[in-house]
């Protein structure tokens, strides 16, 4: 599923992974309709995500307007990737309310039906909603309807592509959510550093049961510790057995969300047998960011989840981050973890380090894209009848000059993304998305003129027009770039990489501008 | 937690939300209403016996009791009260049905204390769709397939939709805009001027009659179409066009259609200027080139929302713009957070020819102001007041409309 998450649009309110969950949440739930306009959307976010702070009205056009939704005809749309995201809306919701977003489909389009002026999309949503309300009776229609299709060509594949859609929604409802389930993401620690925490919660889990709560202020590092705690669970167990469930407040302030994903998950029907089932099941529970729901004291004021975590401190365990202690009060007990905040300069000194590892490793895996551009960018060189020229030097130097001022761009837009908070995962995501993009736009002609602009200059003074870089991107028809690569930043990063490596020298300014006054002596004789 | 508990929780729960996510106007004292309209007994008798309870005390409009319904059905769902008491509809039920709960002693109905109330039965279950057989096979048509789901349709969920602004929002803010001036037959009885004539004269004479007030001002809407606008057009349509069309109070309400820019010619002066600016940064420049940049000459509007039917600028204007207040309904950009050099300097075009005619121009962007940074809506909003289309922004534009001064950083 997570790699979805970069095409979810990054408008900055929504420039974080949290906001890009929220809106891939309202993408799955969207794309239970085949098609479907703006104000179906706001239906659906307004019936089931009426209390996410999240997601406001503008989510919405930010979903319409994100590479995850094609517009078909005006005011008309369609979700791409739908098969995912049915999976996602099937491992995270109950049944119940995937049965209730049928429903809502039906009313809409019953009670507004010029919406879909074409028929063939109005049965194929009404059929679409039938096949996760009653399949059965979805496929028995289908199958009579087969023997008169024979005779219409429309008719025949229009029944292939709503088979099709029923397989779809078979292959989603089958989907069951794995043991170590993780509703929202925990961040990891940037990088790790050992820490005595971690040795209490090792102790405590031997016990196997009860609750633990790590308590610190904010920025101590309790979730990179939870996260941690369970990385190391997973490879000690080598993830066969390890059962862990895992909800943040901070991503869902919400204790619907957590009874709904907690009742898929555990597949129990009412909330009482949560804590029986989590026991049966040897189940962790994660709940990060309690103190949403704690007063100044520390009481938690919603008694469903007071409820849930008395009963869980007695059948099962769980590990609570908070910025509170919890009160002792009846039956219920707890292991106290107190988690001393980690110096700040250690923290950054450490996180400097551990992002120029994680960037020369996103550089390593650019590299075959890098030196076959540095080669069509020396090719076209030569092509301009500088053979001459590039006598007097040597070829491989300015081929891997060339390719070092690539990796160099590469990296500054790594480390644009990184200071961004993207984590190793996510740069191997935006590896896998872009990396033909990236290939193109180097061996294109304009960009590399542009990327290679001090190559030419005399002066160190020399600057790179990142929004011609940029228009040229559109132009190429590339995937739109994430909001969270900041072009300006890159261009004035990149510059300075360059010159700090000193990756050109004289010559190479040389042949550069030898380049150029050949290229003027041409346009000089057309005109002539 | 016992299902009394459950029950003193459950209107509390339902009070809030409606409250905290739903913005309902609703005081202390309503939630007292409803716990004395309880104790004297009324919404025991069924779980829609309540919700038609809660409806009566807190629901103000159709719509508000749409979300009441559905957020109810959605709440008695999770806290499990599906099989509640029904003790006056099944007096004629056998008592095999479930256990029947207790009603907190602070809630049970005065006339009904001493009743022996019979078990609670389990709702009727849904009807499964039978498909009917026929002698020929059955054709899958929209129709068809509503009849076969009609038994799943019961479900109370909210399908009228609830935006940043509403209809009325948007009526009450526009029937501010006004500027009365007396035209038309003269059919009101000035007695000032009846008075006068008739001391000035000394005799009996006809009285005075003057022409009705009526409101001068005409709006010119200019909605942005298509593109990063197709979000909004929902919205704009039905709620900020359709108010504004339908109760401004105004005696003509004009509108016209454009995509991202007004489409036409672009003087060469102006392109030339383009060229100078692409390769710069565009704000630092913009203080300078806005002088430059020559007002529009040609141009088109579009009279329907298909964009078809072209019609040139300066024959609309001429039209339309005497005693018009210009409304421009467009995202300027900021839905997909383009920066935008060639539409900021086309705009600023097109905005200087609106100028030459008249003062009373405010732009509307649907996003917020947060959304317009590092955007071409933040370079046009340095030279026309633009407000986001919600409660304060839209009475700001009124204001602007009806003259009250607006600092603009660079004035056309």
């Amino acid at each position: 599923m997570s790699d979805l998450l970069p095409f979810v649009w990054h408008r900055k309110p929504f420039g974080d992974r949290r906001g890009r969950e929220a809106l891939l949440d309202l993408a799955c739930h969207a794309a239970l309709a085949v098609a479907l306009n703006s104000e179906l959307l706001h239906l659906i976010r307004i019936n089931f995500f009426y209390s996410h702070s999240g997601l406001d009205h503008f989510a919405e056009a930010d979903l319409l307007l994100s590479p995850l939704c094609r517009e078909i005809g005006s005011d008309l749309y369609e979700l791409q990737s739908r098969g995912k995201l049915l999976e996602r809306l099937y491992r995270r919701y109950s049944k119940k309310r995937i049965r209730k977003l049928a429903v809502l489909l039906t009313n809409y389009a019953k009670s507004c039906p010029d919406w879909l002026k074409l028929e063939i999309f109005k049965k194929s949503l009404l059929l679409t909603a039938l096949l996760h309300l009653d399949p059965a009776t979805a496929n028995q229609l289908m199958e009579k309807q087969r023997g008169r299709a024979r005779r219409d060509r429309e008719e025949h594949k229009w029944l292939l592509a709503m088979q099709k859609e029923a397989e779809l929604g078979k292959n989603a409802a089958a989907v069951k959510p794995s043991r170590f389930f993780e509703v929202h993401h925990l961040p990891a620690a940037r990088p790790w550093q050992s820490r005595e925490e971690l040795r209490q919660l090792r102790v405590w889990r031997k016990k196997k049961q009860g609750i633990c709560m790590l308590i610190g202020p904010k920025g101590a590092g309790k979730s990179v510790l939870v996260k941690r705690f369970l990385q190391e669970q997973a490879e000690s167990q080598k993830g066969e057995n390890l059962s862990v469930f895992i909800f943040s407040f901070h991503f869902a302030p919400d204790i619907e969300s957590l009874f709904e994903s907690l009742g898929v998950w555990l597949e129990s029907k009412s909330e009482r047998e949560i804590p029986e089932r989590l026991g049966q099941r040897d189940g962790l529970l994660i709940l990060d960011g309690l103190d949403k729901f704690q007063e100044n004291n520390g009481r938690i004021y919603d008694w469903r989840l007071d409820r849930l975590l008395q009963r869980i401190a007695v059948l099962a365990s769980a590990i609570v981050t908070s910025r509170r202690s919890l009160p002792k009060q009846g039956t219920r007990s707890f292991h106290k973890i107190i988690i001393q905040p980690y110096k700040k300069h250690e923290i950054i000194r450490d996180r400097i380090i551990e992002d120029r590892l994680s960037i020369d490793k996103g550089v390593q895996a650019f590299k075959p894209i890098v030196s076959t551009a540095a080669k069509v960018a020396f090719a076209r060189f030569l092509n301009k009848g500088l053979d001459k020229v590039e006598k007097h030097f040597e070829p491989t130097a300015v081929e891997q000059a060339i390719s070092q001022a690539y990796e160099e761009w590469i990296t500054a837009i790594l480390g644009s993304l990184r200071m961004r908070g993207y984590e190793e995962q996510e740069l191997e995501e935006f590896f896998r998305a872009y990396q033909v993009d990236l290939e193109s736009f180097l061996k294109d002609q304009e960009a590399a003129e542009e990327l290679l602009k001090p190559f030419s200059s005399y002066t160190a003074k020399v600057s790179i027009d990142h929004n011609r870089l940029l228009q040229r991107w559109e132009a190429l028809e590339l995937h739109p770039l994430p909001e969270d690569v900041d072009t300006a930043a890159v261009s004035r990063a990149y510059l300075h990489r360059i010159n700090k490596a000193g990756i050109i020298n004289p010559d190479f300014r040389d042949l550069f501008l030898a380049q150029l006054a050949r290229k003027s002596a041409k346009h000089l004789e057309a005109i002539l | 937690m016992n299902r009394d508990n459950i029950l003193e929780f459950f209107p509390w729960i339902l009070f809030n939300r409606l409250r905290d996510c739903w913005h309902f106007r609703l005081a202390p004292e309503d939630y007292q209403e409803l716990y004395s309209a309880l104790q004297a007994g009324f919404g025991w008798q069924s779980r829609d016996d309540l919700r038609t309870l809660c409806c009566a005390l807190w629901a103000k409009s159709l719509q508000e009791r749409e979300t009441l319904f559905s957020l109810f059905d959605h709440l008695a769902d999770e806290f499990g009260l599906d099989n509640w008491l029904l003790p006056k509809h099944q007096e004629n039920e056998p008592e095999t049905g479930p256990e029947q709960p207790q009603i907190p002693s602070w809630k049970k109905p005065v006339a009904l204390a001493g009743d022996d109330t019979p078990p609670a039965p389990l709702p009727p279950p849904i009807p499964k769709p039978e498909l009917r057989e026929e002698k020929e096979a059955p054709v899958i048509s929209a129709h068809s397939l509503l009849t076969v789901l009609e038994p799943f349709t019961h479900a109370r969920l909210i399908l009228s939709p609830r935006y940043v602004l509403g209809y009325r929002q948007v009526v009450q803010a526009t029937r501010r805009l006004r500027q009365f001036t007396r035209s038309g037959p003269k059919t009101e009885l000035d007695i000032a001027a009846s008075i006068a004539l008739r001391c000035r004269r000394g005799v009996t004479v006809p009285l005075v009659l003057k022409a009705r007030q009526r409101n001068a001002v005409r709006p010119l809407l200019l909605a942005d179409r298509l593109g990063s606008m197709s979000p909004f057009h929902h919205f704009c349509d039905n709620i900020v066009l359709r108010a504004i069309r339908q109760s401004s109070r105004c005696e003509q309400v004009s509108v016209y259609y454009f995509h991202d820019v007004l489409a036409g010619k672009r003087s060469p002066r102006n392109k030339a200027l383009l060229q100078r600016l692409t390769r710069r940064d565009i704000f630092s420049v913009m203080d300078e080139a806005a002088a430059d940049i020559q007002a529009l000459q040609g141009g088109y509007l579009y009279t329907e929302p298909k964009l078809l039917q072209a019609r040139p600028l300066p024959e609309v204007l001429q039209r339309e713009i005497e005693g018009a207040a210009v409304i421009i309904l467009s995202d300027a950009g900021a839905a997909r957070g383009n920066d935008d050099i060639i539409r900021l300097v086309d705009t600023v075009a097109f905005l200087k020819t609106l100028y030459a005619y008249t003062s009373s121009v405010v732009w509307l962007n649907p996003l917020p102001r947060e959304r317009w940074r590092d955007s071409t809506a933040a370079g046009i909003a340095r030279h026309v007041p633009m407000f986001p289309v919600e409660h304060e922004g839209l009475h700001q534009a009124v204001n602007c409309l009806r003259g009250q001064s607006f600092d603009l950083e660079i004035p056309l």
